[in-house]
């Protein structure tokens, strides 16, 4: 039940970041990247990657703070903006060996994704 | 060591007042649920709700404190875990346990569970070991304990120490030897080799690394000739079609470079995905085990090259739902297996979910 309520909950902040533009319920789902929930992390992960461009805004205030930065780079990843190559890059070499694998595995997929 | 079988299990406090197998496996349930209301891990409460209730497992409040070791070792009389081996007769812990009983608090448990590191049998020092781990003051000292029980030569024990390893000391060195060991013994003319292939956002995640809870569980018991080696497949976890039609090609690649014939490969969630997609692409698989796959018209196996495929899933599982797959593949030669559980994505590569729906059963040998 209680998987049940914090997955809905996620699917909520979703629809009012979305289509209300109420950015404290988008910054909720980025948040809850870092769930210690698998489940729920790989839900706020989907909504996001779902949600396409509308999401670098709230995605690059995580990056800025460095909030689940492995995660978040993922979703960044999974979003595909070649336009997101230069920011990626710069965490390539980051000291945090989670964070560059992360960076390196989005370049790869932006830029192969982008040579198609 | 082959317990008896145990049709009645003792609960609490009485388990601890005998000797019997019956009554040692119930000490080590009952100090292996109680870890789950120190970390208040609600999940976990629930799953085990009714066994904690059979067991009358004494709850405390989840306050975050830890125990000082003085303040159950100076007590207690016992000599420091650092000092030479200590082995405690089994009626001080009958009294420890009926202390306990009557006033559950943090210190009545500590009390307990620092005895019980010195019990006679390695099952319940390692128990006491894995629950102690979020209350005692100096974790660091039950490392060594389930070190040790790791050299047991009773399965279960060995089993329970390795999984307390995985997930409190996954570096621990002990690991590592006790995969290279197993990896060495099974590897050679096996048929298979097995892959375990993560999904969608866990390429950080532990459970499928090597030394990771069900990475250890299946290569202590289920498949032994399971990849253990630091080099383990691993892909982006990235979510869209680019990256797992990338997987599979790498999939392919890290198969030949490591000269791998026809893998039997367990996937969970779009690591299945990347493992059908890679059949599709030519990789000859042995049997494939999809745990919490996503069913998407574009990944299907190859079924020329694969051996039997069989899906392991939840009942409405959220992540699915959230990934917009359906949940039931509609393929006869896809063999299914539902289990009782809801919503739970997690739950497929959770070994006490093995363990208590008997899914090596259904997977193919």
């Amino acid at each position: 039940m209680r998987l049940l309520l914090g997955a809905l909950r996620l699917f909520v902040y979703r629809a009012l970041w979305y289509w209300l533009g109420i950015k404290s319920a988008g910054r909720a789902l980025v948040r809850a990247l870092g769930s210690p929930d698998e489940n729920i992390r790989s839900i706020a992960g989907i909504l996001l990657a779902k949600s396409r461009k509308r999401a670098e805004a709230l995605l690059q205030e995580a990056v800025n703070r460095r909030e689940n930065l492995p995660i978040v780079l993922t979703v960044l990843g999974s979003i595909g903006d070649p336009a997101l190559i230069p920011q990626l890059r710069q965490f390539t070499n980051d000291q945090n060996p989670e964070v560059a694998k992360a960076a390196q595995e989005a370049l790869k997929v932006i830029e192969s994704s982008a040579k198609l | 060591m082959p317990y008896k079988r145990v049709s009645k299990p003792i609960p609490f406090p009485r388990a601890f007042g005998a000797t019997s197998d019956a009554a040692i496996l119930s000490q080590a349930a009952i100090l292996l649920l109680m870890e789950p209301g120190l970390r208040r891990n609600r999940v976990m409460l629930s799953e085990y709700q009714s066994a904690r209730r059979t067991l009358r497992v004494p709850t405390i409040s989840a306050t975050g404190r830890r125990v000082k070791v003085e303040e159950v070792e100076s007590p207690l009389r016992l000599r420091p875990l650092s000092s030479a081996k200590e082995v405690i007769p089994a009626r001080r812990f009958r009294r420890l346990a009926s202390d306990f009983a009557k006033k559950p608090n943090h210190l009545a448990a500590a009390s307990l569970m620092e005895a019980c590191l010195r019990h006679p049998h390695p099952l319940v020092r390692a128990a006491a070991a894995l629950a102690y781990f979020g209350l005692t003051s100096e974790p660091s000292r039950l490392i060594g304990i389930l070190e040790e029980c790791t050299q047991s030569d009773d399965d279960l024990v060995r089993h329970v120490a390795a999984t307390g390893l995985a997930r409190l000391a996954p570096e621990s060195p002990r690991l590592s030897e006790l995969s290279r060991k197993t990896t060495q013994a099974t590897m050679g003319p096996s048929a298979h080799t097995s892959l375990l292939v993560h999904g969608t956002w866990a390429a950080n995640e532990q459970w499928w690394k090597p030394g990771g809870n069900f990475h250890s569980y299946l290569l202590n018991g289920i498949r032994p000739d399971l990849y253990a080696n630091a080099d383990a497949f691993s892909w982006s976890g990235i979510y869209s079609e680019a990256a797992r039609a990338i997987a599979a090609t790498e999939l392919q690649g890290w198969r030949g470079g490591h000269t791998i014939q026809n893998p039997y490969l367990l996937t969970h969630s779009h690591g299945g995905s990347v493992a059908m997609l890679a059949t599709q692409n030519g990789l000859n698989t042995g049997p494939l085990v999809l745990l919490s796959c996503p069913v998407h018209s574009i990944y299907m196996p190859d079924f020329t090259r694969t051996g039997r495929v069989v899906s392991v899933r939840v009942k409405l599982d959220l992540v699915i739902l959230a990934d917009g797959g359906g949940q039931k593949f509609s393929d006869p030669r896809i063999r299914e297996k539902i289990l009782p559980i809801w919503f739970d994505h997690s739950a497929t590569h959770d070994p006490a979910v093995w363990q208590r729906y008997n899914i090596r059963s259904v997977i193919p040998p």
